[in-house]
């Protein structure tokens, strides 16, 4: 919505934020991008994505991600045969140290992540009991009407952002971005997340099996985490775009 | 012989059965105590991890069953040699023993189950 539609419209300026929706804020963004943090940590020890149910150093990557020390190692040595027998096994060994902090970032990972799953339990129920996910978040008929949204896509590649006024009414495409990233991306990372678990795949194979095995739903977590690092890069700069001072005050003290 | 020789392992479906005849003489064999947190923080989130597994998953799952083409060529047994001097994991108690089984193939192997057992064994590697 621009500036000028607000004006015409003659909706009341921000009505600020609630105390619970600033709270859940920073604390959701801390929990975020310390998920971040461990989960590029944990990738790091192998950062080569597969397809399907499988996949190990010894198999063709769908994604080789330019990401520590051991993307593009020096490779391994010839394989031997270890009891001399040439149908028997083989061993190879690697030509250097494998990166591994996977025992803390794992810990920390999952620490976080029943933190996630908390927080996002507390905001659909506080969404929907104090009427913020109606009021604030899901478009109106006549936000969507008459070609509203795609006005708001030219007002936004054009640059022409509004000035903050610290908290809700939010513009149509502000809403959607929210929406997505709150019942798409971070329900995508929870399943996907799940799905990776050798116990919860034991106990439900139909969850890895929905996102067509264990290897592609840990793909599928990296482009889950690949969506809410876009979103976070937009959410920034619209932040600094409508005035950074202004919703920073507003996200930390109301107005 | 070849390392997927099945033989010398029981079918997990044989497995099953025979949980099923012991049942709760086997279940109590898993306490569900947690691992010990040396006050790590990260450790009490782990335990937290564990207890909401055994409260909401079931306890007799499985875990899914892999084709041989499906695992890795690279073992993560039988990769040094405990016969070596030249290697770490080099082991002067039973270095020369293992050294001898492995030139001959193993053939000469035997597990010994003996003890507090019904039925005495001794098993040769399959050849």
């Amino acid at each position: 919505m621009s500036a000028d539609a607000i004006e015409a419209s003659g909706a009341p300026p921000g009505r600020g934020h609630a105390l619970w929706v600033r709270l859940w804020h920073w604390g959701f963004a801390a929990i975020v991008l310390a998920l971040a943090y461990s989960g590029v940590v944990i990738l790091m020890a192998h950062p080569r994505l597969y397809w399907g149910w499988t996949g190990n150093d010894l198999t063709r990557p769908l994604i080789e991600l330019p990401l520590g020390p051991n993307y593009k190692h020096g490779g391994w040595r010839a394989a031997i045969a270890f009891f001399g027998d040439p149908n028997g096994p083989v061993t190879r060994d690697r030509t250097y140290q494998i990166f591994n902090q996977n025992s803390w970032a794992r810990s920390l990972h999952f620490l976080l992540a029943w933190l996630l799953v908390t927080a996002l339990a507390a905001f659909a129920g506080l969404s929907l009991a104090t009427g913020h996910l109606r009021r604030d978040l899901v478009p109106r008929r006549e936000e969507l009407a008459s070609g509203g949204l795609w006005r708001d896509v030219r007002e936004h590649l054009a640059l022409r952002i509004p000035p903050a006024q610290g908290g809700p009414p939010y513009g149509l495409l502000q809403k959607l971005a929210y929406l997505g990233v709150l019942l798409l991306a971070f329900p995508l990372m929870v399943l996907t997340g799940l799905s990776m678990s050798p116990a919860v795949a034991a106990a439900w194979p139909w969850l890895p099996a929905l996102f067509g095995g264990t290897q592609s739903a840990r793909t599928l977590h990296f482009a889950g985490l690949s969506l809410i690092a876009l979103f976070l890069l937009a959410h920034l700069a619209m932040v600094v775009l409508s005035g950074l001072g202004r919703q920073i005050r507003a996200m930390t003290w109301g107005r | 012989m070849s390392m997927g020789d099945q033989d010398i392992l029981p079918r997990r479906q044989a497995l099953l059965g025979g949980l099923a005849t012991l049942g709760g003489l086997t279940l109590a064999g898993c306490t569900p105590e947690n691992p010990p947190t040396y006050g790590n923080i990260l450790r009490v989130a782990d335990n937290f991890t564990y207890q909401a597994q055994r409260l909401l998953l079931p306890r007799n799952a499985l875990v899914r069953e892999f084709d041989h083409a499906d695992i890795t060529s690279m073992p993560a047994i039988g990769t040094t040699n405990p016969g070596d001097p030249k290697e770490g994991a080099y082991n002067a108690a039973f270095g020369e023993t293992y050294d001898r089984l492995r030139k001959g193939g193993f053939a000469d192997w035997r597990l010994e189950v003996v003890g507090l057992v019904a039925r005495p064994a001794s098993i040769r590697w399959p050849t």
